[in-house]
């Protein structure tokens, strides 16, 4: 028998049986979700992440014996914003919030110093508003709109000037929509936008041609009540991740029967941006306090993202739902937003197990880069890679010496894992410091994996040398990116938090994975130069 | 097209992901597989079937016995290596040419100190070099007088063979030889020379270095191709043998060959590399259909 008469090696990629149980984990999965789909009426519209900013006002006071009052106009839910999770921290004023929304901190005779807040988590939408076509400005308005189309101190549309340049900008009969454009583009465009600090009224921003964000504002106001057109101020936050002292303000406009907003600043005609937070309406100040303390303030904006757990809970009161997953552990408060890190972590596994065994990389311990990428989902990637760097650089420095000193093994690692924790506590706070606020999470930051792994990168140094033991940190670290790619993919997450059976076919995955026998990318390249299967016929 | 593309994944070639799968795992049970990774149990099993093996010195299994076993190694002339008994790829492994009573020589290098000694021992006891166990053991054995001229003249260190034996037979046959760049060590990623070794002819027909074919040796410039192993058939005997002790499906036995003793088993393997078949050039899947075919001429 001749050696090219031999049968052809023929051999599947993937066990059969392997495939078999992982279609029939798919087909399971699917029918699970197409339960709670169909039956318990779950969809993934139910299940969008919760968006939102953190704001807080902190002020600063000072006092000297006397009375002392804070007010604050606080923001009010409305269509496109919702205000939840409001805290305030009163020391020993007494807090109370009127029904018209002022927050009010009181004391009689305070003197010492106080730091007092207010903080809420506030989400907001941007909306545009339609304009009506072909009518005409309105000559009657109901009662409660009179006080929007009279002159005010710092608005002063009855001002001849005022009226001159309104009637300029819109000759009678000119329809609400025209006279809305051309006054807006007068304030957006033709009045220059110049940073002045403190207030300007209607007449002087005329005059002087530029203004500030209040100035384009009042003189828009005052110009369309000259139209007969009711406005008013509308103040607020511009939601970016800051800490200012500085709030914005914006014109509403009534139109048909509802306020308009429009921002001759930022260039919103019949719109508002979802970074825009209103605090007050009206030309009043957003902080008044007594004349006789030390005060100061600060506004701090963070975005925030948590997932709404009502929507998430909402359909599971059905009583065939045997999947109560997130009432039964909301019941014994869980926090969904650790469920979710838990739940991805199997995810971010499958990425190391593709790594392995379909690319071929060997990062550092097993699912080390799983556990990294858990922890850049804490401190954002960039934090992360500094963290991880920093810390590597030091453990592996620490055990590099305490090798000379010949102390053994888990001693050595326990040292290791203190000199871990300490320099994330130094890094984080070189971070704060620096003004990079998201080092403060560190809470999850694998110290343990990470002293081990400064262990393994010690060893590779010192038996295969430093470059291989740099390779390899560095598979590890794009390793750990690709996971936290997976798992700071936010439909994904929605995906499992609404289905954690979508896990199933994560099981499906790595029984796939698992059987494949054929090579490795790396290894197609390494055995790129040997003849493929000779004994084909 | 398909076919091509098949072919080109999944080769006569095996990978890991095969390796592990077909042969690791299907021939290779796991209480076979953990007595091959404990040098002293193996060693003892072969021993005792005739398999010649180094001679043992001492075990160390607790930190207060190396002073006692110590003074064994005083006495002893031709020098001794200390390895951990549960180590993979030669780590921790070192050789020592005399045991003073202030000091070691080692085969390389400036002397250790006693306490030196006795902290590498102690490493080696708390796992350190171990793969998947908290605690390990310390062999000590006589150093072997290795034939360093067995395959090429003129080696930087001692060659030793690796023969894969797949079911009772001998499969495929590698030589290692140090060179420079490996430090003297018989080790193919430090940089050693892997040498294909056709196991009808028992000769040379190709080599590799760092996985890149050579011809010649990169110290010395010796012929690398055509190359007759000495005792080839011996080695291959030795082999077979180990099969039978160590109930691996699919295994590597490292042979050195003594100038007294000839050929010396000093490890078996449970999992050996696949750089066997680029120093053969020949896949494993198709070695095992070459003595798929062998077999069937003989019967």
């Amino acid at each position: 028998m001749a050696v090219s008469d031999s049968p052809p090696i023929r051999v599947a990629l993937f066990g059969r049986k392997e495939i078999g149980i992982a279609l029939a984990i798919c087909a399971l999965t699917a029918l699970l979700i197409g339960y709670k789909v169909f039956a318990l009426g779950y969809s993934m519209a139910s299940v969008q992440q919760e968006d939102g900013y953190f704001v807080a006002l902190q002020m600063d006071v000072v006092g000297n014996g006397r009375s002392c009052e804070l007010k604050v106009t606080l923001p009010v839910s409305s269509d496109r914003q919702v205000i939840k999770h409001e805290k305030q921290v009163a020391e020993s004023f007494r807090y109370t919030i009127s029904p018209g929304r002022i927050g009010r901190w009181y004391n009689q005779a305070f003197s010492g110093k106080a730091t007092l807040t207010y903080s809420c988590l506030a989400q907001t939408e941007a909306k545009r508003y339609p304009l009506p076509e072909g009518a005409d400005i309105p000559t009657t308005y109901s009662l409660r709109l009179q006080s929007d189309l009279g002159a005010e101190e710092r608005t002063q549309s009855t001002d001849p000037a005022i009226v001159a340049k309104a009637m300029e900008l819109a000759p009678p009969g000119t329809q609400l929509k025209a006279t809305l454009e051309r006054i807006f583009n007068f304030c957006q465009r033709d009045l220059r936008y110049l940073e002045i600090k403190g207030p300007t009224d209607a007449v002087t921003a005329l005059k002087l041609g530029e203004a500030s964000c209040n100035g384009k504002v009042r003189l828009m106001v005052a110009m369309l009540r000259a139209k007969g057109i009711p406005a008013r101020m509308a103040n607020g936050l511009i939601l970016e991740r800051s800490r200012k002292r500085t709030t914005h303000a914006w014109v509403e406009a009534w139109v048909g029967d509802s306020w308009v907003p429009f921002c001759p600043t930022n260039d919103y005609f019949a719109r508002i941006p979802e970074t825009y937070l209103e605090l007050a309406k009206g030309d009043v100040a957003v902080i008044t306090r007594s004349r006789n303390i030390g005060f100061d303030w600060k506004w701090t904006v963070a975005h925030q993202l948590t997932t709404r757990e009502k929507a998430v809970v909402a359909n599971v009161d059905h009583p065939l739902n045997i999947l109560r997953v997130w009432t039964t552990l909301k019941d014994y408060h869980v926090s969904l937003d650790l469920i979710m890190v838990i739940l991805m972590i199997p995810i971010g596994a499958t990425v190391v197990s593709f790594a392995r065994n379909v690319v071929g990389v060997v990062p550092y311990g097993t699912f080390m880069p799983t556990l990294v990428a858990v922890s850049f989902r804490d401190t954002g990637f960039l934090f992360g890679a500094i963290m991880f760097t920093t810390v590597m650089v030091v453990a592996v420095s620490v055990n590099y010496l305490l090798m000379k000193l010949r102390l053994l093994h888990i001693p050595r690692l326990t040292i290791i894992i203190t000199v871990v924790v300490l320099s994330i506590l130094g890094v984080s706070v070189v971070c704060i410091k620096a003004g990079l606020t998201s080092g403060a999470a560190v809470s999850l930051f694998p110290m343990a994996i990470l002293s081990l792994t400064s262990e393994r990168f010690t060893q590779t140094m010192i038996t295969d040398g430093a470059k291989e033991a740099v390779n390899r940190l560095m598979i590890t670290f794009m390793v750990a990116g690709a996971c936290f790619v997976a798992i700071d993919w936010t439909a994904l997450q929605m995906v499992v938090v609404a289905f954690p059976e979508i896990l199933l076919i994560n099981v499906a995955i790595n029984l796939v994975i698992g059987s494949w026998t054929g090579l490795r990318l790396l290894e197609l390249r390494r055995f790129r130069d040997l003849p493929p299967e000779t004994a084909t016929p | 097209m398909i076919q091509r593309l098949f072919s080109r994944i999944h080769p006569a070639v095996f990978g890991m992901n095969r390796r592990n799968r077909e042969l690791v795992m299907t021939h290779n049970h796991l209480t076979a597989i953990d007595l091959a990774n404990d040098k002293i149990g193996t060693k003892n099993a072969l021993s005792r079937a005739g398999v010649p093996v180094p001679a043992s010195i001492a075990e160390i299994s607790a930190h207060r016995d190396v002073r006692r076993i110590y003074s064994k190694l005083l006495g002893l002339q031709h020098g001794f290596v200390v390895k951990p008994a549960r180590g993979s790829q030669g780590r921790g492994v070192t050789l020592f040419n005399r045991a003073l009573p202030n000091s070691v020589l080692p085969l390389h290098g400036a002397p250790w100190t006693l306490e030196e000694f006795v902290y590498y021992v102690a490493r080696i006891l708390s796992g350190e070099y171990t793969v998947c166990h908290p605690v390990d053991q310390v062999i000590v054995e006589e150093k072997i007088n290795p034939d360093r001229d067995w395959i090429v003249p003129g080696l930087p260190g001692p060659p030793d063979l690796r023969i894969i034996v797949m079911q009772g037979e001998p499969l495929l046959c590698m030589a290692r030889l140090p060179t420079v760049a490996s430090e003297g060590r018989a080790n193919l990623h430090k940089g050693g020379v892997g040498l294909g070794i056709d196991l009808q002819t028992g000769r040379s027909t190709n080599a590799i270095m760092k996985e890149k074919r050579i011809a010649h040796h990169p110290d010395s410039g010796e012929p690398l191709i055509g190359v007759e192993v000495e005792g080839l058939a011996d080695c291959m005997r030795i082999a077979a043998l180990c099969a039978t002790v160590i109930p691996l499906g699919y295994m590597g036995v490292d042979i050195i060959r003594d100038r007294d003793r000839g050929p010396v088993v000093i490890e078996v393997n449970a999992r050996p590399g696949l750089a066997i078949q680029l120093a053969n050039r020949t896949g494993l899947g198709e070695a095992m259909n070459r003595a798929r075919n062998r077999k069937g001429r003989h019967e």
